[in-house]
């Protein structure tokens, strides 16, 4: 009995303990992460108070603005060419405005801020909106409503193709794109994107357009975020990363330090969307790899036409290794900076840059291909797939290196911890350590994505529990396989 | 109480039961919706049991949270003269990770009245794929309780305190065949409580170890396809060939039978050290 109750007193203990003892460690090493107060070997954590740039001090040219709004207006013109062509025709369009509450629905109205964006992956401002739209739209004897995309190009055409009916519009059909329900429009899933695509795009150019109009001094919107990005202290999510870590890889010492390593390079930033804050800042000191980026673009637009060029195996990643110069550290780290992390460089960087006289026309033509890239990758991904051994998977492998393969549509997950896994190696982490750092970090990523999932498949009508954790897992996995082939290319 | 009047309770119980409705106890965090069920069980107690998940907690820019889980069951014993409700569930926030708040009651397990302060748990899917069917997933979690529990119905002492539990988990779904599907879990627990025990004077501890189980066969029976055909179009051949994908809305179900049980091969605190209950009944959940 005595030892039953040393046992169980133990464990109360353990319980009670362990916050404490988290919460006493952790605001130290919090301190000793911040690059500013106490710099460790390497130095990505932190504000960052330098950025050199190549064209430092230099006013573009007005000409080259110029030529980019033309190449942008250009683009324009073609995607809006595409949409109409798609449209609802007259009648059912105005029997379709008077079904739907549009103002109760917010579908037109701008969003002032990035932390709206944000707001707008909750549950309660976007599935209601899925919802209204969806459930009004025609089912047809294959459980399809292939007019929902005819009726959102409506919509956003009614909105004067507003920024936020642009945002709602395409985040509606990501999210049936996230829930394996967009082959519900009746397309198949890759020429659903495209629509999806553009309507991002047409935000993409909206935004591009207005940063070149602040930065040559003429009348723009006030701008959606804070513009301090280089600037801002950490996030305090990373409080809670770095706790997790210190839980789950807190031994051997090694496998920490790894872990601790990889928070510094992901480096969150209070009121910010971007990650990665010193790697951007070093990158855009190299003209060369924004260069990139642009050429890639160019060249996955051309797949898209030439579907002789889909079918090459793994022959996205062969031509960006070509393109990279054989470098394939650059190759994943140009595509992690750029184009994982959608349209918030597109924003979040130019506003920051702006705000310090830097942005060139290169860099904005290099954010606006990165933020494109990271959608038109889906469909390709998509279109370029190979049918899984079973009856239902697709196996990925455009975008891969020879010998990797994903039933996961994820690529952006796996370049980004690709450049982990990179870094980490850089850093002087061992292999296992680097790779287990990614895995946890997944992990914790997942388990607190759960919170949304959950409720945002149940609202859509799908399955909302055992679908989540598993897809999660498959996402585990993919890191971590990113994470050891990133080292393995450092090393 | 005549018993005519247990008789009485005992339909507008169990007609509650149907509208309200309800569940017995949370032992498929997994699976989302409504659920009714009747058998009987080792220890002599006939119950009709059921439970619903819904939307209740309100989000600030509109729209409500799910998870929010109710389960009730009502037992009696074969001369229909002992009605009563044996086990009730009612929590706040039931997501497979995440508890929240809960108010309990398990005869079963010797406690007229518990309440959960919350639990967390960490999932693990061992075996499965997004578009299929099967799979196994394991958690591994703890949870915080107040507990009571009393001699009459069936604990080995009086006793009140506080619970912490550690838990491991493991749930498995296959399909048999198409639209037969065999569910299963498996949960051992390990818990200290801390309280106040029988005569015994100060606050002492208690530990229990329980093992709990559950095995049950689906049989779909909505009349929607269990699954769609994908179109997809080879880039080079042009060839158009079509992928499965699981329709995945709350589906009826008959739950053929389904036997769940547990045994407590350590234990201080509830005197039925077995059990085994069969059930069979009807779902609509996810």
């Amino acid at each position: 009995m005595s030892t039953c109750k040393l046992i169980a007193f133990t464990l109360l203990l353990a319980l009670i303990a362990a916050p404490s003892i988290a919460s006493a460690q952790a605001p130290s090493r919090a301190g000793n992460l911040t690059a500013s107060t106490q710099p460790l070997p390497h130095t990505d954590g932190g504000p960052i108070t330098k950025i050199e740039t190549p064209t430092a001090g230099e006013q573009p040219g007005e000409d080259r603005w110029s030529a980019l709004v033309e190449e942008f207006n250009a683009r324009e013109k073609t995607i809006l060419d595409t949409l109409s062509d798609a449209r609802l025709p007259t009648s059912e369009r105005v029997a379709l405005l008077e079904r739907l509450d549009l103002e109760r629905l917010d579908f037109c109205q701008d969003f002032e801020t990035m932390d709206s964006l944000g707001t707008t992956l909750f549950i309660s401002t976007a599935v209601p909106t899925w919802k209204a739209i969806w459930y009004s739209s025609k089912e047809n004897e294959q459980g399809n409503r292939p007019l929902f995309i005819p009726e959102l190009i409506t919509l956003v055409e009614h909105c004067n193709y507003s920024r936020g009916s642009l945002y709602r519009a395409a985040f509606l059909l990501e999210y049936m794109y996230w829930n394996r329900m967009i082959d519900r429009t009746g397309m198949e899933v890759a020429d659903a994107l495209k629509y999806r695509d553009h309507f991002y795009e047409l935000e993409f150019l909206e935004i591009a357009r207005d940063k070149i109009a602040w930065a040559r001094g003429l009348d723009h919107r006030p701008p959606r975020t804070s513009g301090n990005f280089f600037e801002a202290p950490e996030m305090s999510l990373a409080f809670f990363l770095k706790l997790f870590g210190n839980v789950t890889t807190s031994f051997p010492p090694r496998r920490r330090r790894a872990y601790m390593a990889m928070i510094e390079t992901i480096n969150l930033r209070k009121g910010s969307q971007l990650m990665f804050g010193h790697d951007i800042a070093t990158m855009l000191e190299r003209p060369e790899d924004l260069e990139l980026m642009s050429r890639y673009y160019a060249y996955l637009l051309k797949v898209e036409q030439q579907r002789k060029l889909q079918g090459v195996e793994h022959g996205g990643w062969h031509t960006l290794v070509k393109m990279a110069g054989g470098d394939r550290a650059r190759a994943v780290r140009v595509i992690t900076l750029l184009a994982s992390l959608r349209g918030w460089v597109l924003e979040e960087l130019s506003d920051a840059l702006i705000a310090k006289n830097k942005l060139t026309p290169e860099m904005l033509r290099a954010f606006y291909s990165g933020a494109n890239t990271y959608f038109i990758m889906h469909r390709i991904n998509e279109r370029s797939a190979k049918n899984g051994d079973d009856p239902y998977t697709l196996r990925y492998h455009f975008f891969h290196p020879p010998n990797f393969e994903s039933t996961d549509w994820k690529a952006y997950h796996w370049y980004a911890n690709a450049h982990l896994g990179c870094r980490l190696s850089q850093k002087g982490m061992d292999r296992r350590s680097a790779t287990l750092a990614t895995r946890r970090l997944a992990q914790a990523y997942e388990a607190l994505t759960l919170n949304l999932a959950i409720p945002t498949k149940r609202a859509m009508g799908e399955e909302p529990r055992a679908r989540a954790i598993i897809e999660g897992w498959e996402d585990v996995d993919m890191n971590a396989a990113g994470g050891n082939y990133g080292w393995k290319i450092c090393n | 109480m005549s018993p005519k009047t247990n008789h009485f309770l005992a339909l507008l119980s169990a007609l509650l039961c149907f509208a309200l409705p309800t569940m017995a106890m949370a032992d498929e965090p997994l699976h989302e919706g409504f659920m009714v069920r009747a058998g009987s069980g080792t220890q002599g107690r006939h119950r009709l049991e059921s439970s619903v998940d819904i939307n209740l907690l309100p989000l600030p820019g509109g729209g409500r949270l799910n998870g929010t889980h109710i389960a009730l069951s009502l037992g009696t014993d074969d001369a229909f003269d002992s009605v009563g409700l044996d086990r009730a569930y009612i929590a706040l926030l039931r997501w497979p990770h995440m508890r929240l708040l809960g108010v309990k009651r398990n005869l079963d397990e010797g406690m007229p009245l518990g309440v959960e302060l919350g639990g967390l748990s960490m999932p693990l899917a061992l075996v499965g794929k997004k578009e299929s069917r099967n799979w196994i997933i394991a958690h591994v979690g703890f949870d915080g309780n107040f507990n009571w529990y009393r001699e009459q119905f069936t604990a080995v002492e009086d006793a009140m305190g506080l619970g912490l539990s550690l838990h491991a988990r493991l749930d498995q779904q296959v399909d048999i065949f198409e639209r037969l599907s065999l569910r299963a879990w498996q949960k051992a627990c390990y818990s200290a409580i801390f309280g106040l025990f029988g005569d015994t004077p100060g606050i002492g501890v208690r530990q229990q170890v329980m093992l709990h189980g559950a095995l049950g066969l689906y049989l779909d029976i909505t009349r929607e396809p269990l699954y769609r055909l994908i179109p997809r179009t080879d880039p080079v051949t042009g060839e158009v060939t079509y992928r499965k994908s699981v329709n995945q809305g709350p589906r009826w179900r008959w739950m053929i039978v389904n036997a769940s049980g547990h045994w407590q091969p350590l234990g201080y605190v509830t005197g039925r050290d077995k059990l085994l209950f069969l059930t069979t009944g009807i779902e609509r959940r996810f």
